[in-house]
């Protein structure tokens, strides 16, 4: 009876903040589970080598933490980060890849004709004499209804072509993937694949898993038209899944330039210290099966922001977007 | 020939016992089970109990965390029960939830699991063996049980932050009953009372076990109405690889209307060894129930 009262004290361990624990459960669990070691040819081995012998407990917690956020820097994975009750780490070097290819300002001087139309989370506005609609969504953790999207694709309904801007969206919810590309989906369509990893080894995955979107029920608005999808480098995560999606849709253009990426849906784990660390613990893959887009979606369309362009309060993405839509 | 005992030595066995009797019967080593009337040769009773106290859930699990958890959390339970002069069914149902903490962690740590525990058991016992003049009662058969365990971390692990097991097992169970008049507590006489005692054990033969796949992201995660919980992913679970004792110890005092009032004790460890990300969970429950007599 003794025995069996005792287990509580038998299963339960204490945390450590030995600081070498700390990093080789760290590095253990992301040569584990990380999954795109192949796709990006990064020897994790020679990063323990590196980082090891430098982590001591004679370290500030501020250092062990700055040793551990460089560590996983070298993943260059935007969803890989280290979390403490005193700092927060993400990896934003995947939007440097490339030009900024965004103005905020730019679009609401020269663009929106009347500031503040908005449905939702969507901005919008009618553009090229009306021959063009105009919807931005800019961040995927902002949500939206089945009624912000019917409204928006009644007003533009007798357009030649819409364009979605969702340059410099970070990503949120994939929920909005679906929500947002069956609208223009006339017919049942392949968007993507997915594994996830199955074991300890770097190529150990899942067979892939086939995502495939049906059109939206008669009872919402679809949009059959020409559709114009502009991208940058700071589409990232579920926006960058959704490019991929879109991409699949015969009347669907992507305009800009290539995404971020970041598909792998981040996972994490609990450090013995309490700290946190997340990286991506899956793949999506392309219908032609390439694991490739997890370093962002390429354009149709590639183009970037002219420097001339711009100073004239021209958005050489937009531009582009509305010829690609307007010409026949 | 019997062998000789000093009458001063009998006089303090029979004291020592009385004072042993109901030390045990105070701190809570009885039975989960009522009689209708301790004068009967067999118990015979159909009995519908709820009961509620706190449970100390300790949680070691290694796919998403490296810490032990743990924490008191409030329970329920419902039971049902019936014995004849053969058999002893109970279907039971125990419930707890509520927010566990890491284990022995500084104040720096702000990390928090949110714990759902769930056991709903089926004994159907046979009377083994009895022993009427002393009111002991053996009883064991087969079990069917169902348990969950859910639980989500509120740390910054984003997809991976749900865990659980889930199990659906066949396998033995056993119980014992004795049941105990007291009319003295140390050495304080009292009107006599009525109470059981009693110990009961199930165990698992063959169990299915469903668990978080490896990485704690399901395969269906990624399409359109993808779920954070796949119960896909499930092994077959036989000693070996899974081990969930469940031990239950109560006193119970007999009322006058027959029903009956119980101060139980439930300890489930549970411990699933699949490939990859074992995990070891104990609930240890102190609860008191109210039981209504139907027959």
């Amino acid at each position: 009876m003794f025995s069996l009262v005792s287990c509580a004290s038998s299963i339960l361990e204490e945390p450590s903040t030995d600081k070498k624990e700390v990093f080789e459960y760290a590095w253990k669990t992301i040569d584990e589970r990380y999954s795109f070691f192949e796709l990006k040819n990064i020897d994790w081995d020679a990063v323990y080598s590196r980082f090891e012998p430098g982590i001591s407990n004679s370290m500030t917690d501020e250092q062990f933490f700055d040793s551990l956020a460089v560590m996983v820097d070298v993943l260059k994975d935007g969803h890989t980060g280290v979390t403490s009750p005193f700092n927060s780490h993400f990896y934003i070097g995947f939007f440097t890849r490339g030009l900024e290819n965004y103005d905020h300002r730019l679009i609401v001087d020269n663009y929106y004709h009347s500031w503040g139309n908005r449905k939702g989370s969507f901005y919008h506005t009618a553009l090229a004499e009306n021959q063009v609609g105009y919807i931005a969504y800019s961040d995927f953790s902002n949500s939206f209804t089945d009624e912000d999207l019917d409204y928006l694709l009644t007003k533009y309904k007798d357009t030649k072509g819409i364009i979605i801007d969702i340059r410099n969206n970070f990503g949120g919810s994939i929920d909005n993937v679906f929500k947002l590309t069956k609208r223009f989906a006339k017919e049942k369509t392949l968007l993507y694949r997915s594994r996830t990893k199955t074991g300890p080894g770097h190529n150990e995955f899942s067979e892939p898993v086939e995502t495939w979107i049906e059109p939206a029920d008669s009872s919402k608005v679809s949009y059959y038209g020409k559709v114009c999808l502009l991208t940058n480098r700071k589409v990232y995560s579920a926006a960058t899944m959704l490019t991929l999606s879109m991409r699949e849709l015969p009347n669907v253009t992507v305009v800009g330039d290539t995404t971020g990426g970041g598909l792998g849906l981040p996972i994490g784990v609990e450090l013995p210290n309490g700290w946190q660390i997340h990286f991506a613990g899956n793949q999506i893959l392309g219908v032609d099966g390439s694991p490739s887009y997890e370093m962002g979606v390429p354009p149709d369309i590639q183009v970037d922001m002219k420097k001339e362009d711009m100073e004239n309060g021209v958005d050489t993405i937009i531009e582009t977007a509305i010829k690609a839509i307007t010409s026949n | 020939m019997q062998p000789f005992t000093h009458p001063l030595v009998f006089k303090q066995k029979t004291i020592m016992k009385k004072r042993l009797l109901t030390l045990l019967t105070i701190i809570g080593f009885s039975s989960s089970l009522l009689a209708s009337s301790p004068s009967d040769s067999i118990p015979k009773y159909v009995y519908l109990a709820f009961g509620g106290g706190l449970n100390r859930t300790s949680v070691n699990e290694t796919l998403n965390t490296s810490l032990s958890y743990t924490g008191f959390t409030p329970g329920f339970s419902v039971e049902y029960s019936m014995a004849t002069s053969k058999m002893y069914v109970e279907l039971r149902n125990v419930f707890s939830i509520g927010s566990l903490s890491p284990y022995k962690a500084g104040s720096n740590f702000n990390n928090t699991m949110q714990n759902i525990y769930e056991n709903i058991n089926l004994n159907a016992l046979w009377l083994l063996y009895k022993k009427p003049e002393s009111k002991f009662y053996t009883y064991a058969g087969p079990m069917v049980s169902g348990k969950v365990q859910v639980r989500g971390k509120n740390s910054n692990i984003s997809n991976s932050a749900y865990t659980y097991d889930i199990s659906a097992s066949f396998g033995l169970a056993a119980k014992v009953d004795k049941y105990v008049k007291i009319d003295h507590i140390f050495s304080w006489p009292i009107n006599e009372q009525n109470f059981k005692l009693g110990a009961s054990i199930s165990y698992p033969l063959v169990s299915n076990v469903w668990l978080q796949p490896y990485s704690g992201i399901t395969k269906n995660i990624a399409q359109e109405g993808g779920m954070l919980l796949d119960l896909s992913n499930s092994y077959f679970g036989y000693f070996l690889n899974y081990t969930n004792i469940e031990v239950n110890l109560a006193v119970a005092y007999l009322l006058k209307n027959k029903n009956a009032i119980e101060l139980s004790y439930m300890h489930d460890y549970n411990s699933t060894q699949p490939k990859h990300n074992p995990s070891k969970t104990l609930n240890q429950m102190l609860s008191l129930k109210l039981y209504f007599n139907f027959k």
